[in-house]
């Protein structure tokens, strides 16, 4: 069984919109996912084709994965994980019009009232996830508690925020 | 059954889990079949999804509104300082990260079949990836950071941290490193390490048993476990580091570190037939698909024989006289 290179590109284009997905959370933005699937494309055009892959989905996110790992390991050298893509983003957005600047102002309370209201061990691993920036990692350190601990209270923030945020 | 709410076991209660999990960086292949088996699933899967990631974004953009707003935590929810109360707050931060780092599981072992290949992420930010048949064990828990490969191949690269050298036992011999990416190979008792980024040491456990060398860039160092003695080389980086786009690149190696890599591929057991076939040297790129196509191949590109016996495959060196 050999994939061509043709196959791994149709295949490519059917699985971009979840590869984006998928890597959207851990670069911190669909953006940054997006950029990833560009440079995976130009990747995998130039590819000889690879022979004999028994699993070309799996292939598709290795590729991808390791192409993220150098692109983070590029940016670790110079920023913090999440501050450029988010002030590139801001500035992209510009200054929202006075309507929708309401609008936000109403939703940006509406989303501190639910942080406040969250019981006080889910609140602190998301602040100090969310928005200290710290990794699952450190604020299980930080909090003295298990990384699956962290992950099922953040998991839990951000239920309770879907479901209470409209 | 029209619920506005969203239900604890709902999909958009798993899309909420599935936009958590990503986040992490241990997040590799088997997440991902799972998460796109998810995502097709149910055309409403894709839905939530969405809507969960979006929620999490428009935090992060709001990250410095939400701080300012919730205002300073409870003292209770505070890290312990050991400093005194002149200690910036800003500080603060900095401090538990660097004291915090090497504390983590005690130990956690990470292993990969015949065949297969993983990639981990430590607590520290360290990634190791590990190929086929390798067996390691972490720990971070101390004042070094401690890796012990029992048996395989990997590349790591280490997160730089000079408070807490990392250090990987591989039988007689330590590597120490502060922060770079190099590769470590302990296939049947010979031990190689090569450097790709940095600079590593590697010196015997028992300082009688030879001395300390360090690697740099291009460096590699071969290494029977038991013996004194170590050879020193300069290679390309990119050959050694090859096995993770599913190729192994030789230049000049031994037939046995050839036959010993297979091996770790492949269920079928690869024997060679004498000694005089293992010291044969070997130059090539071989293409890691089904077994018998990479053993002929590897017959076409050495002057070597193979037959297949119900316990494996035997190769041998082609016997230059009788031809």
């Amino acid at each position: 069984m050999t994939a061509s290179s043709t196959d791994l590109l149709a295949l490519y284009l059917q699985k971009r919109p979840a590869l984006v997905r998928f890597f959207a959370p851990r670069l911190g933005s669909i953006e940054a996912a997006e950029d990833l699937m560009q440079e995976l494309y130009l990747k995998l055009a130039s590819l000889d084709p690879p022979t004999a892959l028994d699993n070309p989905s799996a292939f598709l996110h290795r590729a991808a994965h390791n192409l993220m790992l150098d692109r983070l390991r590029q940016e670790k050298r110079g920023i913090q994980r999440d501050g450029a893509w988010q002030e590139a983003h801001e500035l992209q957005a510009g200054e929202p019009a006075l309507d929708d600047a309401l609008a936000a102002r109403r939703r940006l309370n509406r989303l501190i009232a639910l942080v406040e209201e969250m019981p006080a061990k889910m609140r602190e691993a998301f602040r100090l996830q969310k928005l200290e920036g710290m990794s699952q990692a450190e604020t299980a350190r930080a909090m003295n508690i298990s990384v699956s601990a962290v992950e099922k209270h953040i998991s839990a923030a951000l239920k309770l925020l879907l479901r209470k945020i409209e | 059954m029209n619920q506005p709410q969203i239900r604890e076991d709902g999909p958009d209660a798993e899309a909420a889990d599935w936009v958590v999990r990503l986040q992490d960086p241990a997040a590799g292949e088997a997440d991902w079949l799972a998460f796109d088996a998810w995502l097709e699933a149910a055309p409403g899967h894709a839905i939530a999804y969405d809507r969960a990631l979006a929620l999490w974004q428009e935090i992060d953009r709001h990250a410095g509104a939400l701080k300012t707003r919730l205002g300073a935590p409870p003292a209770r929810h505070r890290w312990p300082l050991a400093a005194g109360a002149a200690l910036a707050a800003a500080l603060a931060l900095g401090w538990v990260l660097q004291s915090s780092a090497p504390r983590g599981p005690a130990l956690e072992i990470y292993q990969t079949a015949t065949g297969e290949r993983k990639t981990a992420t430590l607590a520290d930010g360290s990634h190791i990836e590990l190929a086929a048949a390798t067996h390691l064990s972490v720990s971070l828990s101390g004042a070094e950071r401690q890796v012990t490969l029992d048996e395989g191949e990997a590349i790591f690269d280490v997160a730089p941290d000079a408070q807490h050298p990392f250090i990987i036992a591989a039988g007689d011999r330590k590597i120490r490193v502060v922060g770079t990416e190099f590769d470590v190979r302990r296939r049947d008792g010979e031990l190689s390490v090569t450097v790709r980024r940095g600079v590593v040491e590697v010196s015997p456990l028992d300082p009688a048993q030879g001395q300390t060398v360090r690697l740099t860039v291009g460096d590699r160092i071969d290494h029977r476990i038991g013996s004194n003695a170590t050879t020193a080389s300069t290679v390309s980086a990119d050959d050694v580091f090859a096995w993770r786009s599913g190729r192994l690149i030789y230049r000049d190696r031994p037939i046995s570190d050839v036959i010993a890599d297979l091996n770790a591929q492949y269920p079928h057991p690869l024997s060679i037939a004498d000694r005089k076939t293992a010291e044969l040297r070997f130059s090539g790129v071989l293409m890691l698909d089904d077994e018998d196509s990479v053993v002929r191949r590897l017959t076409l590109l050495a002057p070597l024989w193979s037959t297949s016996t119900p316990s494996g495959i035997i190769v041998g060196a082609k016997d230059a006289a009788a031809h």
